[in-house]
């Protein structure tokens, strides 16, 4: 990538984005013209798209010959983070959700670098029991539990 | 004034002060769990209410919601998560100022302004509420539209960062608003298909993504701070200097709160947004803002609870909900056997100042609270962050899917959060995409329904004074500065050519 | 207060179910676990207000747990699939409103009209033709006409939903012509009808009482096959030779294969409940009164006919996918 051109990267991005949106929208259902009444559904969606593109292109221009800046450092703990995230999305269903916050709770700290791990051990328990009767039994609001669901209410 | 009074003597009433205080301070504590907003908290109390009788219940909820606003910013500004969308602006110099060290300081100005500015909007809602319903009455769609215009002509300027870039922001709030089926054709938007998204993305998810969990993701590099140094700062409370500063802007926000509160929209959001972005106008410090000033607390927190009181008349006088937690208290209402409606004011006068006595007391409850607790919730701010971040995203998957009650809001979430820590490595503010957010349906809405109102001839927004004032104002917030540097301009070459003459 | 959740008792039940299939489905051991209401909304809207409400009057008729549970997604399809996906044992009840009857016409949902029956209704608000007071149109008649020279601004809720559907049957029946205005609730529609900005709207009672009775809105027709018990002035549109009858219900049903006599029990026990003073002063509050509540029998035909009747528009209409 050209250091030159100061953010071409979000800039080409947002032209994907909008590019495959855009699509969708010639996808949507069209109404009987009676209902329409002026706009189809898909009007104010392709007039955002266009908008975010026409920005996206005057973007990238200001950018022309400007060195990009410095951006803060990403390590091996963001990119581990972000994958204990995204596999979190898929436990929920599974494990429910007292469980896998469990789990987030014990390995973030510790990716993170913390060392004490009787502390974190405590800490990753104590923390989405807490929760769980914070929110099921003062808050009546039903978590769902997966696995866990035969044992907790 | 005889309603006043007997509105104002629910305050004799000891059970009525009792569930009062009861009800504000599960406010604030609801509203400072990330997630877990007012409107909730009110829903899930309300069978509980129906033991009261109907005005101590109706004046509880009150005081929750008020409460629940104010508790919201006490985790916007600590951790990056506003536990409410009227949080949301309060987060953007508060959370810096948490980060500088001076948590305190930034909880204490929040408590202050909150107050002043919800004390300052319940007196004029005592003196004019039945003239204020009648102006939330006359706002229509074409009314609406302009407002909402209005709104949008402040994304360039309401963060420091580029315009072009807090335009695009803009643009893909606008764009979240228009998932689900449309209301002006019944159509599914960008649904792929997930049931879930029928009725459109909520707010909540998204607001939690790009705070609190886009904020987890920057802080996996961050460096362990010095802890024993900022210790001793972070608990100092506000000084008298700082309210000097502040206090024309809490003046001017709480007027812009109590106006659009009474506007049956998301009031209390786009009051805050307002009165963030009119403090950075106006302030002598405007390119700070973002970095942690002062006045950039005070502006959305005066703004926002002086929205509180104020979307409580378009509630009651209209039966149309000033936000989604008045649209629960509506609720509340009805189980009472309480029809809301113009002629409620005309029938019962009593209940609306037993509504905003009610009020008054939270205002006054949570000062104390929030003075007195800003001292403990600050230290919040120095729990180490290997054991605070992770407890903030435990309580956000259970905030984003309690709303809902719904799994695929909390995958929502996570997806805002890696969009906004991205948008945020390339310079994309959080402001610009929260407020298109807010005014994404009310722009579309409001459009088509003004077109068929006015038979498609656009011309007839001219025939609506409200509308066209808006319009102007608009045009001002855009066009003012250049206009001005302008001007400027020409006056100096005048005095140039004149001292020639 | 414990409220048990309910996959763990699925489990329990089922074992239960294989050692004593005879006994599980005796009445005398039902319901011994709590009740679900499945609601398709938010917390704090109508229909979940109206359930909240029967589920803590029903819950005092019984021995068990009454709770909602907010499934909210797909105009009900959410909660539709939720409740297709449950045993027919009673203990899953789900709120039904004109919205589900939609979304299974536009085949949306798992469910079909004939896989539910109905136990309870809890609200009917017929949809009433409603003009301000100072209009020119004294009667059904002159709106009508007014409709068939011209256009009739009418405002109701979402394109595609009962308010719309109704609006359309009756413009078709009256061969009116109508350009619909959709807001986001009826209170907003009320306040834009009251401020002139469309003629006319489809609203209820409950939304428009006080307006009716100062003479600001002035009801022209019901959209029912009997007058309204609070307005003995206002003819029917049935009445008027249009076959036009729609209502704002909100009621209750279980999956069809339910025992008989778990049903007999759940309807007794939520009528019972709608019969408290509690539950009536809730109707009063939202402008209606006892005649909303019916039980089974009324209930399951008023779904099936506006199911047929709203068909029949949708297919006219060509809003069918």
């Amino acid at each position: 990538m050209p250091s030159r051109w100061k953010d071409l990267l979000p800039g080409l991005l947002l032209l994907a984005m909008v590019a495959v949106l855009f699509a969708v929208t010639l996808q949507f259902d069209t109404v009987p013209a009676a209902f329409a009444q002026g706009m189809q559904s898909s009007a104010m969606p392709q007039l955002i798209l266009l908008l975010i593109a026409a920005l996206a292109l005057v973007m990238i221009y200001q950018g022309h010959a400007q060195g990009e800046e410095e951006k803060p450092t990403m390590s091996w703990r963001f990119w581990a983070t972000s994958a204990l995230l995204l596999s979190a999305v898929f436990l929920f269903e599974r494990l429910g959700i007292t469980l896998t916050t469990a789990l987030t709770c014990f390995a973030i700290p510790l990716l993170w670098g913390e060392r004490r791990i009787t502390r974190v051990a405590i800490y990753s328990i104590a923390t989405p029991v807490c929760i769980y009767l914070l929110f099921t039994h003062v808050l009546q609001l039903r978590l769902p539990q997966g696995v866990l669901s035969p044992w907790l209410s | 004034m005889e309603p006043i009074l007997t509105g104002l003597s629910i305050l004799a009433d000891p059970i009525a002060i009792a569930v009062i205080l009861l009800g504000t301070i599960i406010g604030v504590l609801v509203g400072a769990l990330p997630g877990l907003s007012s409107s909730m908290a009110v829903a899930l109390l309300l069978p509980f209410t129906i033991y009261l009788e109907p005005i101590p219940a109706i004046s509880m909820l009150a005081a929750l919601y008020c409460a629940g606003t104010f508790g919201g910013s006490i985790t916007a500004i600590l951790i990056n998560a506003p536990g409410a969308p009227p949080a949301a602006a309060t987060a953007f110099d508060g959370y810096p100022m948490a980060q500088n060290g001076e948590a305190g300081r930034a909880l204490g100005m929040a408590a202050v302004s909150s107050v002043i500015g919800g004390i300052l909007s319940l007196i004029v809602m005592v003196l004019a509420a039945p003239a204020l319903a009648r102006i939330a009455h006359s706002f229509g769609p074409p009314e609406y539209f302009a407002l909402a215009i209005f709104g949008l002509s402040m994304l360039a300027s309401i963060s420091g960062k580029s315009p072009v870039k807090n335009l695009i922001g803009g643009a893909l709030g606008l764009l979240i608003a228009t998932v689900g089926v449309d209301l002006t054709t019944g159509v599914e938007r960008f649904t792929f298909g997930i049931p879930q998204l029928y009725e459109g993305i909520s707010f909540i998810p998204i607001l939690i993504g790009l705070f609190a969990v886009a904020e987890l993701l920057s802080q996996a590099d961050v460096v362990d701070r010095a802890m024993d140094r900022i210790t001793l700062k972070a608990i100092k409370l506000p000084s008298r200097d700082d309210f000097k500063k502040v206090w024309k802007t809490i003046l001017r926000s709480s007027g812009i709160g109590t106006f659009i509160g009474i506007l049956p929209a998301e009031g209390s959001t786009m009051a805050s947004m307002i009165g963030y972005n009119e403090a950075r106008r106006w302030s002598r410090n405007g390119d700070k803002f973002g970095t942690g000033e002062i006045e950039g607390i005070a502006g959305p927190e005066a703004a926002n609870n002086a929205a509180t009181g104020g979307s409580m008349v378009p509630t009651l006088a209209l039966g149309i909900p000033g936000s989604a937690t008045a649209a629960v208290i509506l609720g509340g209402l009805q189980i009472h056997g309480i029809r809301p409606g113009s002629y409620l004011f005309e029938n019962q006068p009593e209940l609306l100042y037993s509504i905003f006595a009610a009020m008054l007391v939270a205002n006054l409850v949570f000062l104390v609270f929030g003075l007195v607790g800003a001292r403990l919730f600050s230290r919040i701010s120095l729990i180490p962050r290997t054991f605070l971040w992770p407890t903030v995203f435990a309580l956000c998957v259970v905030g984003a899917y309690g709303v809902n009650q719904s799994l695929v809001d909390v995958t929502i979430m996570l997806i805002a959060g890696f969009i906004g820590f991205w948008l945020k490595r390339y310079g994309f503010g959080a402001a610009p995409i929260i407020m298109g957010v807010v005014l994404g349906s009310l722009v579309e809405n409001s459009l088509a329904q003004s077109l068929i109102i006015f038979d498609q001839d656009a011309s007839r927004f001219l025939e609506r004074p409200i509308a066209l004032g808006f319009f102007l104002l608009a045009f001002l917030s855009i066009f003012a500065k250049p206009l001005s540097n302008g001007l400027k301009g020409l006056k100096r070459r005048r005095a140039v050519n004149g001292g020639h003459s | 207060m414990r409220l048990p959740m309910k996959h763990g008792y699925i489990i329990a039940s089922v074992t239960t179910a294989i050692l004593s299939v005879s006994a599980s489905t005796l009445a005398a051991d039902f319901p011994s676990e709590p009740i679900e209401i499945a609601v398709h909304t938010s917390p704090g809207g109508g229909t979940d207000t109206t359930a909240r409400m029967v589920a803590l009057t029903t819950k005092e008729q019984l021995d068990s747990n009454v709770f909602v549970q907010n499934r909210k997604g797909g105009g009900g399809s959410v909660a539709m699939s939720y409740l297709s996906e449950q045993s027919a044992d009673g203990y899953t009840v789900m709120a039904v409103t004109p919205t589900h009857l939609f979304t299974m016409m536009r085949g949306n949902a798992p469910l079909s009209i004939d896989d539910i029956q109905g136990v309870a209704r809890a609200t009917d608000d017929p949809i009433i033709v409603m003009v301000r007071g100072d209009s020119d149109y004294q009667t059904l008649d002159q709106l009508v006409e007014a409709g068939q020279q011209g256009t009739i601004k009418w405002g109701g809720t979402q394109v595609g939903g009962v308010d719309h559907i109704a609006a359309m049957s009756f413009a078709d029946a009256a061969d009116m012509t109508v350009s619909y205005v959709p807001f986001d609730s009826g209170a907003e529609f009320a306040a834009a009808l009251s401020r002139g900005d469309i003629d006319a709207a489809g609203l209820n009672i409950s939304e428009t009482r006080d307006q009716i009775d100062a003479g600001e809105f002035r009801p022209l027709a019901v959209m029912a096959d009997e007058r309204m018990g609070a307005l003995p002035d206002v003819p029917t549109l049935a009445e008027n030779g249009m076959d036009v009858s729609f209502s704002t219900v909100r009621g209750y049903v279980v999956l069809k294969d339910t025992p008989s006599d778990r049903l007999k029990i759940l309807e007794e026990a939520m009528l019972d409940g709608m019969a408290s003073d509690r539950y009536q002063e809730y109707l009063q509050g939202i402008g209606l009164d006892e005649s909303s509540i019916a039980g089974a029998e009324t209930w399951d035909q008023q779904l099936h006919r506006m199911y047929e009747a709203g068909e029949k528009t949708m297919t006219e209409l060509d809003l069918m996918q």
